[in-house]
């Protein structure tokens, strides 16, 4: 996981969210993939032993929802790439005339009790 | 205990505040006489709503003084057309009383305001008498009297400022002139027909058929009427009269006294006087319709250029007057509708924005409006009242303005004058001019260093809200009024005996 | 009944005493009955058109209830519900009566029977809802606002002169079906079209919608879009053209989602590609796909509007909903995580959630009508959405790179707010019968086959690994603080520039000729002056005397007249 910290601080062992500690390094990454490497392939196999039914012949393809949805992120990825490329600008674009750039401001925030 | 008074109802709405005056002279200072008055006038407006009610259906109300029959008999005759004014003036009167405890107080000496509010009942008593009665002489008396009331009202504003008194003077001169004219006219009617009962008038009027007599009547009564309801032009006492006097008073004249005049002048021309209809129908459109829509646009521009807010106003009612004439003159339905419906939607909208301009000198101590620069952070609600009203005043749609433009815009299209119809919007245009400067100068602008100025107290802008609030009501939802506007028209088109027959 | 009677009145009549009621948790209480006393008017009412009443010769009907007006009428209700509750902690007065004029004004279109009705709260949507933007106070969000507000003001004009040109048309202003093909209908689709934001007048909602304040984004996210939908639906359903601005709409916002830094519009982006789904069902219009667009459009007002609280939970405790900013919040916000996965699983349509059971419905009415490619452009539109809200937003916020913030835990009203939504997300995906039964036509449909739960499992599982497996490689584009160009770079950067100029170029030209004119213009405007201004004839004092001459003059003019 890039730029994630492994370190985990007896500070955090404390806070409400502490069962999940360590989802967020490397190893929790590869943990979460593996699992769902088998997850894929346990889904897979239903289809191989249930025979599934859709609307359209390509559907009839073996895991044809499986490889599309990674065809399609693929594509999505290249394609949002390119779109940033292009359209990409500085956060202050549009300058004062836009709330990109500015930050929100302290009333509306963590407010529970104060009048705005 | 109801069904005692309820016949009664038509000669209470006049007698009530007629002898209350006297009454609320006698209640010493301020205070007890404002309730005193505020009471009163409460009554009158209850009466009223009671004979709209009975009205509303297009039933005719006729009630005959001290039990003698007409035409002997001085007869009120109450029909959906002046419920409808009585509605208007009564409740004016009743809104404005509250608003003029602080106002008045601020601008009139203490030993003074029992009469000043004396002389308010006197120019309601005076002004429902005139759209009440159904006898023309009557309508002279009860006209001189809100009139009478209506110079010392417009005086008293000497203690502010002292050109309240020639103002008052000039108002007394022009007024006295076309009270003349009147009763000359009417005179001239009765050396005709010999009655001065209005229905009675109208019939024998329609029998004796046309003659020189009686079309000199015609022009005196119009030209009379016009003074009173500022036609341009002769509507130079108007904005004098209006810039000077006590801010309430302002408010409630602007919302009633031209509107009754407008109210009397239909009457006559629509109802009593029907001897030619090429004659009058001509004098309508030739000299009135012109009349009209010069005041449209020469009484904008004015306004455009005045540096007093309270003038600037007085001129836009002279340019709204013009409105109400231009409705009356194309002499359709949808003419006399737009031009009924006008007088309850431009009332209410001036009296708002009167009021609002009365809040100002209230609270700022002045109405110029250069001096109102950043008003509108120090007394947000009097100036978003104002940005309301304004926004009425120009005609935008779901407030009242746009009602009665729409209105009057169909009328000259079913005549197929849509120039006319063009230059209606473009003097909505000025409109937008005038409002836009003040709104400009009261958030645009800086306030000057040092100024402070509160909101005006609640006792004001309540009453400034509920007209703004009903000239929003009445904009969105228009059904009463324009019902009643329809209809009225219609019963004054009923009840005519040349025009439409053809 | 009274004849004014709409669920509109009970939110305005309330909007008017909010500043009444003293704030805290009296005020709290009070802007949470609102919504049952407007679901109160409508409630048990047998269909038909109520509180009907002439005005100027037209027919007003305030109070059309049918199976289609209901469920967005309680949908809309149960949202403003929720969304006060979310706004618990809230004491700003302004947001308080903005929101329920909103809320009423959708739901009072929603009711509507004729077009007139329908434009008056369609603009009051537009002019309520401003006020959520500008409550933020700060310049960005005034400009943004105003942007919004002549945008959906704009939206309310072009309807209204469409009403115009249909009622001339038509002679009749009553809201139904309508055939696309007429000067009159194509403009009213443009103004729902902008309101519902169609490819190219979508602009309006990436703007404005991430520039309110916390409580605001989530309450704009639930009710103008959904109302557009709704005017579709009643409108246009079964014109062939929204199939195709569907697809497009449900399409083109990807890429955004998957690019934006900005947490909450990514959201916008997410919500936009959903309204596409609606959209294509409106536009396939059989009864399934109607009821399919009408069962997405209640799914995503609880499912997105969740999503919405979940960041904005998190701005509320960060101060910011920049993905750069966020990361690792799993450790102090688990319960906010949490919500927000339901609401993820809910978009990426995983079975028993609500987006599963209600995205089936068009997805297999396209499939019905055997149209491949709309069918496979919305089965990519669904990966997408999987990818970028289903699983980008809540890695960036909740994992990911640690921001190093350890935030408290949301407010009490806001979890209780996301938990219920949460709930009913829930609840509407395990028990589709529901919801189903609530819908405007009557027909069977099983979202749990076998097939059907399996094949999207097997999406989500595919994808989710896809996205593991990018991650760890560092292979997604990366979250940057940055602007991303849409369409309204041309009405923000272009057209100011052209226009600009335009301006440089006329100005030479202008100059040469304004400088004749000008001085004619003055001379015109001294005219005016001359005759009007203060000291001018027309608005002097006059002495009486020469009052009294001119009306001397007019008697005697009208006099000669009188011997013509």
């Amino acid at each position: 996981m890039t730029g994630s910290s492994d370190k985990t601080t007896t500070n955090d062992k404390a806070l409400p969210g502490a069962m999940l500690l360590g989802i967020d390094t490397a190893r929790g990454g590869r943990i979460v993939t593996w699992l769902l490497v088998l997850i894929c392939i346990l889904l897979a196999a239903v289809e191989f032993v249930w025979p599934l039914h859709g609307y359209f012949e390509i559907e009839d393809q073996p895991v044809f929802y499986g490889w599309f949805g990674i065809l399609v992120c693929i594509a999505l990825a290249i394609f949002a790439r390119i779109i940033g490329a292009i359209l990409k600008r500085r956060e202050d674009y549009y300058g004062s005339l836009s709330v990109s750039a500015e930050e929100h401001p302290a009333f509306d925030l963590a407010q529970e009790k104060a009048d705005a | 205990m109801m069904a005692l008074i309820e016949p009664h109802l038509p000669a209470l709405q006049v007698v009530i505040p007629l002898v209350a005056a006297p009454f609320c002279m006698m209640l010493g200072r301020g205070g007890l006489a404002w309730i005193f008055a505020s009471v009163v006038s409460l009554a009158t407006f209850v009466i009223s709503i009671a004979l709209f009610a009975q009205t509303y259906d297009g039933t005719i109300i006729s009630y005959h003084m001290g039990g003698w029959a007409p035409p002997i008999g001085i007869e009120y005759r109450v029909d959906i057309l002046n419920a409808f004014v009585l509605l208007i003036v009564s409740g004016s009167a009743a809104l404005v009383l509250p608003y003029a405890r602080s106002s008045v107080a601020a601008e009139i000496p203490a030993e003074r305001q029992a009469l000043f509010y004396t002389a308010f009942l006197l120019c309601v008593a005076g002004l429902l008498g005139v759209t009440i009665t159904g006898d023309a002489f009557n309508v002279f008396v009860f006209l001189e009297i809100s009139s009478l009331a209506t110079y010392a009202l417009v005086a008293s504003g000497a203690w502010a400022n002292k050109r309240a008194l020639t103002a008052a003077y000039n108002y007394l001169i022009m007024g006295t002139i076309g009270a003349t004219f009147f009763v000359i006219g009417i005179g001239m009617l009765y050396s005709v027909t010999g009655t001065l009962n209005m229905a009675d008038l109208a019939v024998r009027i329609a029998d004796h058929g046309d003659s020189s007599t009686l079309r000199m009547g015609f022009v005196l009564i119009l030209l009379g009427i016009g003074l009173k309801l500022a036609m341009f032009p002769l509507h130079l006492w108007l904005p004098n009269a209006y810039a000077y006097a006590p801010s309430a008073v302002t408010a409630f004249l602007a919302a009633t006294a031209t509107k009754v005049a407008v109210y009397v002048m239909l009457r006559f021309m629509f109802t009593v006087l029907g001897f030619d209809y090429e004659f009058q129908a001509d004098t309508l459109r030739m000299v009135v319709l012109p009349l009209a829509i010069i005041a449209m646009f020469a009484a904008s521009l004015v306004a455009i250029f005045q540096d007093d807010l309270k003038r600037m106003l007085a001129y836009s009612s002279v340019a709204q007057i013009g409105y109400i004439l231009l409705g009356l003159s194309l002499l359709n339905e949808t003419g006399i509708t737009a031009s009924i419906v006008h007088l309850f939607n431009h009332a209410v909208t001036k009296a708002a924005l009167f009021m609002v301009a009365g809040c100002f000198i209230f609270s700022a101590g002045t109405s110029s409006i250069s001096k109102l620069a950043g008003v509108g952070r120090d007394m947000p609600w009097t100036t978003a009242a104002f940005v309301a009203g304004g926004l009425s005043l120009i005609g935008l749609p779901l407030t009242v303005g746009f009602i009665s433009k729409w209105y009057l815009v169909l009328a000259t299209l079913e005549l197929g004058w849509w120039p006319v119809a063009l230059m209606i919007m473009a003097s909505s245009l000025l409109a937008i001019i005038y409002v836009w400067r003040v709104v400009e100068v009261a958030y645009l602008q800086p306030a000057p260093a040092g100024v402070t100025r509160k909101e005006a107290p609640l006792s004001m802008l309540i009453p400034t809200w509920i007209f703004v609030g009903l000239s929003v009501w009445f904009g969105v939802n228009a059904m009463l009024t324009a019902t009643a506007a329809g209809r009225a028209a219609s019963a004054l088109i009923g009840s005519s005996h040349i025009l439409w027959k053809d | 009944m009274p004849e004014y009677y709409t669920p509109a009145l009970a939110y305005i009549a309330a909007a008017l005493l909010v500043p009444f009621v003293p704030k805290g948790f009296l005020r709290g209480l009070y802007l949470l009955l609102v919504p049952v006393a407007g679901v109160l008017i409508f409630w048990g009412l047998t269909p038909g058109t109520y509180n009907a009443f002439n005005l100027m010769g037209m027919q007003i009907g305030l109070m059309r209830v049918d199976a289609l007006s209901q469920i967005f009428g309680l949908a809309f209700s149960l949202a403003a519900m929720l969304a006060a509750l979310y706004a618990w902690h809230l004491r700003d007065t302004v947001q308080q009566v903005a929101t329920l004029l909103y809320a009423g004004s959708a739901i009072g279109a929603v009711f509507a029977a004729d077009l007139i009705t329908l434009f008056v709260f369609w603009e009051g949507t537009a002019i309520a809802s401003v006020f959520l933007i500008w409550a933020r106070r700060t310049e960005g969000s005034f400009a943004a606002g105003m942007r919004y507000l002549v945008i959906q003001i704009g939206s309310g004009v072009i309807l209204i002169a469409g009403i115009v040109l249909y009622y001339r048309e038509m002679g009749t202003i009553s809201f139904t079906a309508m055939e696309l093909g007429s000067p009159a209908t194509w403009t009213i689709l443009a103004a729902i079209g902008i309101k519902c934001a169609f490819p190219f007048l979508h602009n309006w909602m990436h703007d404005a919608y991430p520039s309110a304040t916390v409580t605001g984004t989530v309450i704009l996210s639930i009710f103008t879009t959904k109302l557009a939908v709704y005017a579709l639906l009643r409108g246009f359903p079964g014109t062939e053209l929204l199939i195709y601005i569907g697809v497009a709409m449900a399409l083109f916002p990807i890429a955004f989602a998957l690019l934006e830094n900005d947490l909450r519009r990514v959201l916008t982006y997410s919500l936009n590609s959903q309204l596409g789904f609606m959209v294509v069902g409106a536009g396939i219009g059989t009864p399934l796909a109607i009821n399919g667009a009408a069962a997405h459009a209640v799914a995503s007002i609880f499912y997105q509007g969740l999503l919405f609280m979940a960041v904005g939970a998190i701005l509320f405790r960060t101060g910011t909903a920049r993905a750069t900013a966020l990361g690792g919040l799993y450790r102090t916000m688990p319960l906010t995580m949490i919500f927000c996965l339901v609401g993820a699983a809910s978009i990426s349509a995983l079975p028993f959630t609500s987006g599963f059971v209600s995205k089936s419905l068009i997805l297999s009415a396209a499939g019905y009508d055997k149209m491949f490619y709309v069918w496979l452009a919305l089965l990519a539109a669904s990966t997408g959405a999987i990818l970028h809200t289903g699983l980008r937003l809540p890695y960036l916020a909740f994992f990911g790179s640690d921001g190093s913030l350890r935030p408290k835990e949301a407010p009490g009203g806001m979890l209780l707010a996301m938990a219920l939504t949460a709930a009913l997300c829930i609840l509407i995906g395990v028990f589709p019968g529901a919801l189903y039964a609530l819908l405007p036509n009557d027909v069977k449909y099983e979202p749990y086959t076998f097939s059907h739960t399996i094949v999207q499992l097997q999406l989500v599982a595919f994808v989710a690994l896809a996205f593991a497996w990018a991650v760890g490689r560092g292979l997604l584009p990366k979250a940057e603080r940055s602007t991303i160009l849409d369409f309204d770079w041309t009405y923000r950067r272009l057209l100011p520039s052209i226009i600009r100029g335009l301006r440089r170029l006329a100005g030479a030209v202008w100059d040469r000729a304004s400088r004749n004119i000008n001085s004619r213009l003055d001379n015109l405007v001294a005219a005016v002056f001359q005759l009007h201004g203060p000291q001018g004839p027309i608005a002097r004092t006059w002495p009486t005397g020469a009052m009294v001459m001119m009306v001397a003059l007019l008697l005697g003019m009208t006099l000669v007249l009188t011997y013509l």
